[in-house]
Parts: C-alpha cells; structure tokens; sequence
C-alpha cells in the first residue's frame, strides 16, 4: 500500500481526518462519529444539501484503507480546485461564505442535526459560489443544547463582516492575524459607536463580548436550554446581522485604470488580442493573472477553458469582479485579494495549517500586465527578483514592459528620485533572460508598452 | 461529538440572544404590517418587502 499523507493542517476535529495518496483526497471517519455520520445520509440532509451544491459531494471508498486504523468510512470529496483563504476573499465573498453557513445550520436543523463548527475555513469557493467542504462538522441535534459553532460564526464572519462595512474594509487582514476569527472585544473596541444601533448587531457582537468577558474564568456555567424554535431564531437573528452589512467599492484608483491615460481604445484592443494570441499558443490550464484589477485579461484565460486566478491588492477591484462571477456566471474565474509585495504567508500550528500563496502554486502560465513597473519603481523591487518570483510560480509567462516614458511611469516616478538605471527595454529584457527565453516581443499599438511572451529556461 | 470551544459565555447568553430575537422579528413584522397599511391607506401599493431570507443568485 502506497505512502499516504495526512494533511497538516486536519488534527483538531476526533471525527476523522484528510489524508492523500497518490494524489487522491481522501477523508478518514473515525467510528466514534459514525452514529452523526449516518444520520447525516438517513435524515436526507446531505442529498439536499449536495444537489444543491451547498455541500461538497463525495463518494465512498470501501476499497480503500486508512493509515490510522479502522475508519467507519473512507470519502472520496470532489476536490477544490484553488484552495483560498478567508483573508484572501473581499468583502462580497465573505459575506456569500457566512450566508452559505446559515442557510446549511438552517437546513441542518429543520432534518435534526446542527453544525459543531462554523470555521471560515469549511468554505471554499468553487465555481463561482461558496461550498461546505467539510462532511464531518455535522452532529445529530441534542436536543436543548445551545448551538456549539455560535462564537465562532460570530467571530470567523460577523465580526469582521461588520468591520469592513462599517470602519474599513482593509480590516479583513486580522483574519490573517487571528485564525480562530476576530475575538469580539477586539471588533467591539474598533466599531464605531453606530454599530451598536444595530438591534442585531448588538445582541450578537457586543452583548456577545461582555458575556464572554463576565464568564471567562468559569468553566461550565450553566445555560438555558435552547428549544428548536429558538435555535432558528437565533440563525433567523444572524441573518438579519448579516444582511444589514454592506460595502460599495466606490471609486478607487485602480478600479478605472482601463479608462485612464494608458491605452487609446485601438492600444487596449490590441493589447487583449496579443494576449489572446498567447493564451491559444500556450493552452494553460491554469493561469494566475497578478495585479488582475477587474479581471479582463483573466477573462481571456478563463473564456478558453482555463482556470484563471485573479489576484490583486486592492479590495474594491476584487470586488467588482466577484459581482460578475458570482453565482456561477464565469466558473472559470475566481478573483482574490493578495498583495504581491506582501502575499500570504504559512499560517497557523507550526506554520502548517495554512499553506503560504507560494505553495499553492504552480500554475501553466503567469499573466503579469501593467504590474512590473508598480513593483520595480513602485515597490523598488529589482526587476531580476521579479523574474524570480514569476519562473517560481509557472513555466510560461506573458508580461507587460513599461517604459519610464510612459505616463503611469512618469507619475511613479514625479514626487521621487530616480534610483532605476536599469529599468529600460535592454535592461528589462537582460534581467528576464536569465530565467527566461523569450518567445515573442511586441509593441502594443497607439503606446510605448511591449508585450512579451515568454518561456522559463 | 463537539470539538471546539463553545465558550461558556456564548452558551449562557445564547438563550438570551435568541429570545430577544424573537421580539425583533416581531417588532419588525408589526412595524412592516404598519408601514403596508399606511401604505394601502395613502394610495400605495401592496407591501412588497422582501421576507428576510439570504438571496441565493
């Protein structure tokens, strides 16, 4: 039997764990979770919950064996196909996960079960929608017991929902910080005093974070019993906290970057079909798009069938283009929030429960448009670095030049001194050689922008 | 067979939190009924409030 790999991250939960082998995700359920396990079939709860792509679909291996010993089960979930993190989503897409939580606690109730966690990091967003991937959160209801999972679905989406509506959507970066979600007396402390004339809002933030201040020493104090109507009540309470929190991205700089100075319409037009032409020279299967803004160019990828990654900085063009994927129109395309200069680390117990961006990789190709001079005048990185990083992510490369004539580059460069005397064509094109040939060069028409391809020696 | 924390303080509360809830779920239906009747009274249409369930695109 082949070496199997149980996933660094899968210890904390006794009912069972992910492992792989051969390159097959695979998921052990420990007998002791069996009698949940069942109940979860019997009741009908996961057919429901899976044809209506809430809950991620499995099949079962009874001709497998688990690494640890007797499983009840061996499921074979439908793989994610780019695994990302709740710190990596905007606003929108952390909202479509917490309103996925409730709407599956709402439907686990109404069959006699209820979720034993409601982590962030159960959803993943496949397809352009969130998905539950994990089988094994569901227990049969006790009934009377309060709902386990309610501190953290308050602290993993509340908190940090009501955060960047309402002081600043930047805030989603404690995420990062703070991997069990926000504590609540943190997001009370940074609220703004109006947030607390929200009647639900109230109740399940700062009423929430008194109480677990005026019980922390005290183990096992004792609650109320909860009937099933009460239980909805409260998920009915957590949705109206949730609906009540929006966030317009409004204008930003980046958001009308296409519109700006940088192309005439005929530059932009040819620009999308070098790149078009590329994109069918190399057929990627996989395309992470850097500094992606909206997702144009991505679009190109994913409208070839390609899964296409669109990674930019800042919050509101990510999410301007989850607006348009969302609910499954472009499955193809999944933007994210990363910040190349500063992208997301290994996280969490050893620094192995969440895979740093780097490890996620590699892709077929790398897009890298209107973006390396932001990062080599920008963000002084130097231009053989950024081959670097680029050659580590994917064999194959479409990259932008801008030369310092350029407008953009002009304004980079006004309030500053120019430290960049090797930033031109000659010296853009000697800092890429030594990773990459290059395969094509052209200029963009109507600008003085060059569009390269190029493949990693 | 729950695994994480609860949290003594989330368990204790959360019969408060879903009985006060409720009240607002009422106050809320009482105030949309109100609004609806005013609204009919003035020459208004039919309320057309959405119920409150989380929009699935």
């Amino acid at each position: 039997m082949s070496e199997a790999r149980v996933h660094p991250a899968s210890f904390r939960d006794p009912s069972g764990f992910v492992f792989e082998r051969e390159g097959v995700l695979l998921r052990h359920v420990a007998p002791r979770y069996a009698e949940h396990y069942d109940w979860l079939l019997a009741s009908g709860l996961y057919a429901e919950l899976s044809e209506a792509g809430l809950l991620v679909p499995h099949r079962e291996r009874p001709d497998l064996e688990s690494p640890a010993g007797a499983a009840h089960r061996i499921l074979e979930p439908e793989r994610v196909e780019f695994l990302s993190h709740p710190y990596e989503w905007c606003f929108g897409q952390l909202r479509d996960a917490a309103r996925l939580t409730l709407e599956i606690q709402r439907r686990a109730l109404s069959r006699g079960l209820t979720l034993k966690d409601a982590s962030a990091y159960n959803v993943q967003l496949q397809r352009g929608r969130p998905l539950w991937i994990d089988t094994l959160s569901f227990e049969r209801l006790t009934p009377g017991r309060p709902w386990v999972a309610y501190r953290q679905f308050c602290q993993h989406f509340l908190a940090p929902l009501a955060l960047m509506a309402l002081r600043d959507v930047r805030l989603s970066s404690l995420l990062r910080a703070h991997l069990d979600g926000v504590p609540l007396d943190l997001a009370a402390a940074l609220l703004p005093i109006r947030a607390r004339l929200r009647p639900h809002l109230w109740i399940h933030l700062f009423l929430h974070a008194r109480y677990q201040r005026r019980y922390a020493g005290r183990a096992g104090a004792p609650a109320r019993e909860l009937s099933q109507r009460a239980l909805g009540q409260l998920v009915a309470s957590l949705e109206s906290a949730v609906e009540g929190l929006r966030w317009e991205p409004g204008a930003s700089e980046w958001s009308d970057y296409y519109e700006g100075d940088s192309y005439s319409e005929r530059g932009a037009r040819h620009k999308r079909e070098l790149v078009a032409a590329h994109l069918d020279a190399v057929r990627p299967q996989r395309v992470f798009d850097l500094g992606a803004n909206t997702g144009e160019m991505a679009r190109l990828a994913s409208e070839r069938g390609a899964l296409a990654l669109a990674f930019d900085a800042d919050p509101a063009c990510v999410e301007r283009a989850w607006r348009r994927v969302r609910g499954g129109r472009e499955p193809r395309l999944l933007p994210l929030l990363l910040d190349l200069s500063n992208p997301s680390p290994a996280l969490g117990f050893a620094l192995r429960e969440r895979e740093s961006w780097l490890e996620r990789g590699p892709a077929d190709a790398v897009l890298a448009l209107a973006l390396v001079h932001h990062l080599a005048i920008g963000g002084n990185v130097p231009l053989a670095r950024l081959a670097e990083l680029f050659a580590a992510l994917a064999p194959e490369l479409v990259v932008e030049f801008v030369p310092k004539s350029d407008p953009k580059v002009q304004r980079l460069l006004a309030s500053r001194e120019d430290v960049f005397p090797d930033y031109s064509r000659e010296g853009f094109e000697r800092a890429f050689s030594r990773r990459y040939e290059i395969a094509a060069a052209q200029d963009i028409e109507q600008s003085s922008r060059v569009l390269y391809r190029m493949r990693r020696r | 067979m729950p695994y994480v924390d609860p949290g003594t303080g989330s368990f204790v509360l959360q019969a408060l939190a879903a009985s006060l809830a409720g009240v607002l779920v009422a106050a809320n239906g009482y105030w949309k009924r109100m609004k609806a009747r005013l609204g009919r009274e003035s020459g208004g249409g039919p309320d057309s409030d959405p119920p409150p369930t989380p929009p699935r695109d």
